[in-house]
C-alpha cells in the first residue's frame, strides 16, 4: 500500500515532552518521599523503643525499692534520664505511686511518658502500670 | 497519491538525541528503583534492630529477675563493664559478654552450656553493664554521621523478692 507522506516531519511535541518529564519528576518525588517516610518511621520506632524501656526501667526501679520507700514522694523525685531527654522531644515524665483503696498491702505504680516527634506532632504516649505488694504483710491481703 | 522521491527518516543527530533521551529515562528509572529498594532495606534493618533490642530487653529482665547475685567470677568469665555474671539459686548462671562488637548470652547450666548472639546494631554500637540495686545494660550508638543515641535496660536483681 502506498501512502502519502505528510509534509510535516514526525516528532515529539513540546506537550509530550512536558508530560514525559512531569511523569519522571512525579516518580522521583514519590521515591524521595518514600525514602523520607522510611527514615521517619525508623526514627519513630527507635524513639518508641527508648520510651518503652525508660518507662519499664522506672517500674523496675520501683520494684527494687524497699516497701516503705515506695511513696508518692519518691515518685515526685523521679526525673527523665538526661540522655533520654535529649532523644525524646518535649518529653514529660510522670511517675505516680498510690495505695490501692480497698487493699492496704498493694500500691499502684503508674508511669506515663508523652513526647513529641521531630515534626512537632504528638507521639502516642507510653504508659505502664504495675501493682506491687508488701509480701511481708501477706501481699494483697 | 504521490510519493516522495526520498523516503523520510531520522537524521544521525535525531537518532543520537533519541538514544540520549532514552538513556536519561533509563538512568532515572534505575535510580528510582534503587532508591525504593534502598528505602525498603533500611526499613527492614531498622525494624529488625528494634525487634531484636526489644527481645534482648525482655530476656535481660527475665534473667536478672531470676538471679540472686552477680559474682565476681564464673568459669573463665570475669565480671566487668563488658561482662555481667548472673548467678541463680540452682548453681546455674547466665553470663552476658560484650566482646569484639558482639553481645553473647551464655547460659551455664549444671550439665551443659548454650550460647546465643544478639545483634546490637553494628560496629558503632557498644555495650556496658552497671550494677547496684538495679542491674543495667546500656547500649550506646555513635554513628559516624548523625546524633549519638543510647538505650538503657534496667532490672531489679531478684525481681519481686524484695
Amino acid at each position: 500500500m502506498i501512502s502519502r507522506h505528510s509534509t510535516r516531519r514526525p516528532g515529539i511535541t513540546t506537550m509530550e515532552l512536558v508530560i514525559a518529564f512531569g511523569l519522571l519528576a512525579l516518580g522521583a518525588l514519590f521515591a524521595t518521599q518514600l525514602g523520607l517516610d522510611v527514615l521517619q518511621e525508623r526514627l519513630r520506632a527507635t524513639e518508641r523503643l527508648v520510651a518503652i524501656e525508660t518507662v519499664d526501667n522506672a517500674l523496675e526501679a520501683a520494684r527494687a525499692l524497699p516497701w516503705a520507700e515506695l511513696t508518692p514522694e519518691w515518685a515526685a523525685k523521679q526525673k527523665l534520664p538526661p540522655d533520654v531527654a535529649s532523644q525524646l522531644r518535649d518529653a514529660r515524665f510522670q511517675v505516680q505511686v498510690a495505695p490501692e483503696a480497698d487493699k492496704p498491702g498493694l500500691k499502684r505504680v503508674t508511669v506515663l511518658l508523652p513526647w513529641k516527634h521531630a515534626d512537632g506532632t504528638e507521639a502516642r504516649a507510653v504508659s505502664l502500670t504495675t501493682l506491687l505488694a508488701d509480701r511481708q504483710r501477706g501481699g494483697d491481703q | 497519491m504521490t510519493l516522495s522521491p526520498r523516503r523520510a527518516g531520522f537524521s544521525l543527530l535525531e537518532a543520537v538525541v533519541c538514544m540520549f533521551g532514552l538513556g536519561v529515562a533509563m538512568a532515572a528509572g534505575i535510580l528510582l528503583l534503587s532508591t525504593t529498594l534502598k528505602a525498603n532495606r533500611l526499613s527492614d534493618q531498622g525494624m529488625t534492630l528494634v525487634r531484636s533490642r526489644s527481645e534482648l530487653a525482655d530476656q535481660f529482665r527475665a534473667d536478672v529477675a531470676r538471679a540472686r547475685a552477680t559474682p565476681q567470677q564464673r568459669d573463665s568469665f570475669q565480671r566487668g563493664p563488658d561482662c555481667l555474671i548472673l548467678a541463680r539459686d540452682d548453681r546455674s548462671a547466665v553470663v552476658y559478654q560484650f566482646r569484639d562488637g558482639k553481645l553473647t548470652r551464655h547460659d551455664l547450666g549444671p550439665n551443659n552450656a548454650t550460647r546465643r548472639d544478639y545483634p546490637i546494631g553494628g560496629d558503632h554500637s557498644t555495650i556496658r553493664f552497671e550494677e547496684g540495686p538495679l542491674v543495667r545494660l546500656k547500649i550506646e550508638d555513635r554513628p559516624p554521621t548523625g546524633l549519638p543515641r543510647s538505650l538503657e535496660i534496667a532490672a531489679a536483681l531478684g525481681g519481686d523478692r524484695r
